[in-house]
């Protein structure tokens, strides 16, 4: 198997060879859920971070017992695969305020799923200074927390050492996503997606190695020039390639995203020279931000137009799993926006559970028609 | 700053009071089918008023007929319209109107001189007034492509704002919890109108990291205040509302106490009308209305008297969480037809803790303003861990005797659907007394009509 074939398999939670390897030589796993969580912590301080997704989730008949059918797919998903036992591999778990479901999921988590370390890290809602110091003591008492009830260290030098593992993370993902950039596309966006939802769950090393060597096979692809039109997607988080691989199949190339699990995290650079607790908060905290920051609007409509215009797109999918109000009122603030732009957008709803693919095929083939050929 | 204009609800409100006045002074009237019927009233009504009748509830004007509920009736009802007077001067004095959320305690905008209009109560006086509430602008909003599952409350008001109902705010203040619906809402109607929106956040922990960072909130909402209006906070004037503000909640805490006593000596409709008067904490007409419910409630426990018929068996009801606000004669329909009295619920319980303002100088002021800020209803329930929503409603239910739990939640409140389960879990668990939850929406008719409100409650005593 190939690196590139490799790091587009995702192995399911329950059959992570990652994982299993890790925790047979003694390594413990964290899980976190936003982020606006910096791994670096986590890594720094030698347990293995895993970003908590819900990928093959196709029922939530436990989760709604404790989360009612207004609570979002993508929370109850989470919880239906905590209940399930699915996540019986984490030593820890830290959730962050981002959203109100998410939130939530802290008490019911700690109560039926005994995870033995919770933590939950706090950030404002806006961006200012008060805001950034309150975040910065939350990280601090965050790593604090995790060094002492698992008795690890994470000094200076491991998290400068983490930040330059990230880093270069980063860095190599946003190569991938400039490859995409060209006419010629040499990887399809689910499999682009597949590549970057890796990194979430395996050794972040293990990871750089093997990107470094997909991006030499990623390069040496022919490309493909046969799609009806070039996309992006933003909205909700994406866990899983299905939603791309369904726009994919009606012609459409996806091209850029603005996703919290995609370009979002990977367009920023923490610094290596600061103080790292410092340049780890200030990097979260104003990086590319989520709906939830407040006040932000004109820059999430910025970064998504400028995404939009290097990855020469012809338009724009924004789509939003039920319940979520924050990308609920962002879409469709950014459509009209995007529209007047110039750039066509299609918000689109959806439930994490791809269920009724016939209804968004639909949707999807309606919009290419309206953009192809512009 | 805001031209003045775009005063349609105010002037609807305005003609409703005169309207309220006009048949709770008519001698012998008991109820609309005592003269004859609606359309009979109508007919003897001034002509200006004949609209705004058409849209009233007419099960609410029998409600406010009844003599149990005339005077805090005519409290609530005129001192809306001396909230509408303020604000008007205001404004004709070009002063800025500021759209602030429901949980913050507004003294600090009244020193200030700035119009202070709760976005939320625009859309939930509405709802409980009129037939068809608010929702002429909840489809506006929706109508735009926004969804029904955010919050009505803002929806209607923001709906009102593209219809040009309502003044247009010059900025906002907004507390960053309970929920993302009401953020994103306000961060529409900042980018809409271009308003500056100004976000309080409200730290998760209740400690004393979580009040030093609530006071540099404030003090941070008074710079950002200043800046935006060119006017600096008077220490004085912001005393002399601290203390009307202080008078307000001490006539809280003391209906609270007074709700104990068994049977219970208020009325249930008064607790939606309690949260539209506590956004105005501070306010003349705030304590004016709380006072009359004060002395009201008082009168009957002195006279041993409480809000049931005394054929019926008291049966004692917690509302969990909110209370719906777009059939306000539901309540008074509940104590009559079942006995069923309300003691709190998360929208008006206001936790002793709460304090007074210590108006000793300014620092004291900020620092009891911001204690407050943590602890006005809801928002010390929603903003951290649900160990205090929980802890607070396993202490009412114990403390007031209450007999069943009840949950009507409202559809938009996702941290509350996460939550439900764990904390009617620990009602059954802690105290032993019978739950109900149902959906609804509390400010749309629409999604649980008041008929089928009735029926749910017709079934839970049925079956309790």
């Amino acid at each position: 198997m190939t690196a590139l074939e490799e790091l587009f398999r995702v192995p399911h939670r329950t059959e992570n060879p990652y994982i299993k390897d890790w925790k047979g030589n003694g390594g413990r796993v964290i899980g976190f859920t936003c982020s606006y969580v910096p791994e670096e912590i986590i890594h720094a301080a030698g347990l293995l971070p895993y970003r908590i997704e819900a990928r093959g989730c196709r029922e939530t008949d436990l989760a709604d017992v404790y989360m009612h059918r207004f609570n979002c797919t993508y929370a109850r998903c989470i919880l239906q695969e905590g209940l399930s036992d699915r996540y019986d591999f984490l030593d820890g778990m830290c959730l962050l305020n981002g959203c109100e479901q998410i939130r939530r999921l802290y008490e019911i988590w700690d109560a039926e799923h005994k995870t033995d370390y919770m933590y939950m890290v706090t950030i404002p809602h806006s961006v200012y200074d008060e805001g950034l110091a309150w975040y910065r003591d939350e990280i601090f008492n965050f790593k604090e927390k995790l060094t002492s009830d698992f008795a690890v260290r994470c000094s200076k030098k491991d998290l400068q050492n983490s930040i330059q593992v990230y880093n270069e993370t980063r860095r190599l993902i946003r190569e991938l996503y400039e490859l995409r950039k060209t006419k010629d596309v040499p990887i399809s966006g689910s499999e682009a997606l597949r590549i970057v939802l890796s990194a979430y769950v395996m050794p972040r090393e293990t990871y750089n190695e093997l990107l470094k060597l997909a991006l030499h096979e990623v390069r040496s692809r022919e490309g493909n020039s046969s799609y009806k039109a070039r996309l992006l997607v933003g909205g909700s988080a994406v866990d899983g390639p299905e939603l791309f691989e369904l726009i994919e199949g009606m012609g459409g190339m996806i091209v850029a995203d603005t996703l919290c699990c995609g370009s979002r995290q990977f367009d920023m650079t923490v610094s290596e020279d600061a103080d790292p607790l410092d340049a780890l908060t200030r990097a979260y905290y104003v990086k590319n931000p989520c709906p939830r920051m407040m006040n932000e609007y004109k820059s999430r409509l910025k970064y998504t137009i400028d995404a939009a215009q290097a990855a020469s797109v012809d338009g724009v999918i924004l789509q939003k799993i039920v319940f979520c109000d924050n990308h609920a009122v962002d879409g469709t603030m950014l459509a009209d926006d995007l529209e007047a732009a110039g750039i066509p957008t299609m918000v689109m709803e959806r439930d994490h559970m791809l269920t009724d693919t016939g209804r968004l095929r639909t949707r999807v083939e309606a919009f290419m028609e309206r953009i192809a050929g512009r | 700053m805001n031209n003045g204009k775009d005063r349609t609800v105010f002037n609807n409100w305005r003609v409703t009071v005169d309207l309220a006045n006009f048949v709770l002074e008519q001698d012998g009237l008991t109820s609309l089918d005592d003269w004859g019927g609606k359309e009979v009233v109508r007919e003897i009504l001034p002509e200006h008023m004949r609209n705004v009748f058409d849209r009233v509830q007419p099960d609410l004007i029998d409600c406010i007929l009844k003599d149990r509920n005339r005077r805090t009736a005519s409290s609530f009802l005129n001192n809306v319209v001396k909230f509408v007077d303020y604000c008007e001067a205001l404004m004709d004095d070009n002063r800025p109107v500021c759209y602030h959320y429901f949980p913050i305690s507004v003294e600090i905008l009244l020193a200030m001189g700035i119009a202070p209009i709760c976005y939320e109560v625009v859309c939930g006086l509405d709802s409980a007034l009129y037939i068809d509430g608010a929702e002429a602008g909840i489809d506006r909003i929706e109508a735009e492509g926004y969804p029904d599952h955010l919050c009505s409350t803002q929806k209607g008001t923001a709906g009102y704002l593209l219809m040009d109902m309502v003044p247009k705010p010059d900025f906002l203040v907004k507390s960053a919890t309970p929920c993302d619906s009401s953020n994103k809402l306000y961060e529409w109607t900042s980018v809409r109108f271009d308003a500056p929106l100004i976000m309080l956040e409200t730290p998760y922990y209740r400690n004393e990291r979580g009040h030093r960072f609530a006071v540099g909130e404030v003090k941070r909402m008074i710079r950002e205040l200043e800046k935006l209006t060119g006017a600096q906070l008077d220490e004085d004037r912001l005393r002399g509302f601290c203390e009307v503000g202080n008078e307000t909640v001490d006539y809280i805490l003391k209906i609270q106490e007074l709700k104990r006593k068994k049977p219970c000596p208020d009325t249930g409709w008064h607790r939606p009308a309690d949260t539209i008067f506590m956004t105005q904490i501070g306010t003349p007409f705030g304590k004016d209305y709380f006072r009359t419910l004060y002395e009201t409630v008082k009168e009957r426990v002195d006279a041993g008297v409480g809000i049931i018929p005394e054929d019926k068996k008291e049966r004692r009801l917690a509302w969990g969480y909110t209370w719906e606000v777009y059939d306000l004669p539901f309540f008074d329909w509940l104590e009559q037809e079942h006995g069923a009295t309300y003691s709190l619920d998360t929208l008006t319980y206001l936790s002793p803790e709460v304090g007074l303002v210590d108006t000793t100088n300014m620092e004291t002021m900020i620092e009891g303003l911001a204690w407050r800020l943590l602890n006005m209803p809801m928002g010390r329930q929603t903003m951290g861990f649900s160990d205090v929503w929980i802890g607070d409603f396993v202490r009412i239910a114990k403390e007031y005797k209450i007999d069943a739990f009840v949950i009507g939640g409202h559809m938009a409140c996702k941290h509350f659907w996460a939550l439900n389960k764990l904390l009617t879990d620990k009602i059954k668990e802690e105290v032993g007394i019978p739950t109900l939850r149902f959906e609804m929406d509390m400010f749309d008719k629409r999604f649980t009509p008041p008929s089928e409100l009735k029926r749910i409650m017709n079934e839970f005593f049925a079956t309790v």
